[in-house]
């Protein structure tokens, strides 16, 4: 549970902080050399909500699977991003959390972010696909 | 289920931009084209004019990259001056005079955090700014090759 909540105050610390600033953002993005041009402003424009929005989910009740699905999916695109970064030797700053230098960290330190992100989202994910279901009113776990 | 939710973040997020008060263009364009033009029109400092710069101490370059960047190696007397900073006009240790001739510089190649930066310091008054554009890559392997 600890995980599920942390998880979700990261996305959601990153979502707003990116809400605040989307041009930042697209800045970000674009400066991987990895997304067509045109892609660039909508995903900037989509991904903090989204963010946001799976934040919402795993604390939620009923959509937790899906939210953990769907911070396993963000976090390995980071992933996937700043790999390609360290591979290129591109001189990159996301602007994941905005532009606050607080966050700002060279390719590989946010390679090494988004894995120890991708890291716990697995195990949010796993953790919550083994859990037993919670038992109906009878006690067999059947409603 | 992932899908449809994102498809209604991106709805969302096009809606939200829409009322703002100064929407993102959806076509993304390049800083170079935003601040006018290739440089916007300011010199460009060739590698061996920055070899010159340094060897004659005509100039200050400015290192555009993240610390931990500048700290593995810069310019000798480099100024590191990320992006950040200078969006958010803390220029300490700059020279006083704004007709310091500056040069500024990051990775090279496509970086785009000298021309960035050089906004900056251009919208703080500094009038003499070129930028290095083989940067950091140029400028050592350039040393290497010595």
């Amino acid at each position: 549970m600890i995980a599920r909540w942390l998880l979700a105050g990261i996305l959601l610390a990153a979502g707003v902080l990116k809400l605040g600033d989307p041009g930042a953002f697209a800045d970000g993005l674009e400066g991987f050399h990895l997304l067509p041009l045109p892609l660039v402003v909508p995903l900037a424009l989509a991904v903090p909500l989204f963010e946001i929005l799976t934040a919402a989910a795993l604390l939620g009740g009923r959509f937790r699977s899906a939210g953990s699905l769907s911070a396993c999916l963000l976090t390995a695109a980071f992933v996937v991003f700043y790999a390609w970064a360290v591979v290129r030797g591109i001189d990159v700053h996301c602007a994941c959390f905005g532009r606050s230098p607080l966050f700002r960290v060279s390719a590989t330190g946010g390679l090494l972010r988004a894995a120890a992100l991708l890291g716990l989202a697995l195990w949010v994910d796993v953790r919550l696909r083994i859990k037993p279901p919670a038992p109906g009113r009878n006690g067999s776990g059947e409603r | 289920m992932v899908v449809a939710a994102f498809a209604l973040c991106l709805t969302a997020g096009l809606l939200l931009n829409a009322m703002r008060q100064e929407p993102l263009r959806l076509r993304y364009a390049p800083l170079s084209e935003r601040i006018g033009g290739e440089d916007a029109g300011h010199p460009v400092v060739t590698h061996s004019g920055a070899r010159r710069a340094v060897a004659e101490g005509r100039a200050v370059f400015i290192d555009a990259r993240p610390p931990d960047f500048y700290e593995e190696g810069h310019i000798p007397g480099a100024i590191n001056l990320p992006v950040a900073e200078a969006l958010g006009g803390d220029l300490r240790g700059l020279p006083e005079s704004r007709r310091t001739p500056l040069i500024v510089y990051c990775s090279g190649g496509d970086c785009e955090d000298s021309r960035i930066v050089l906004g900056a310091l251009l919208g703080n008054g500094f009038t003499d700014v070129s930028i290095f554009q083989g940067g950091w890559d140029a400028w050592s392997a350039g040393e290497e090759a010595r």
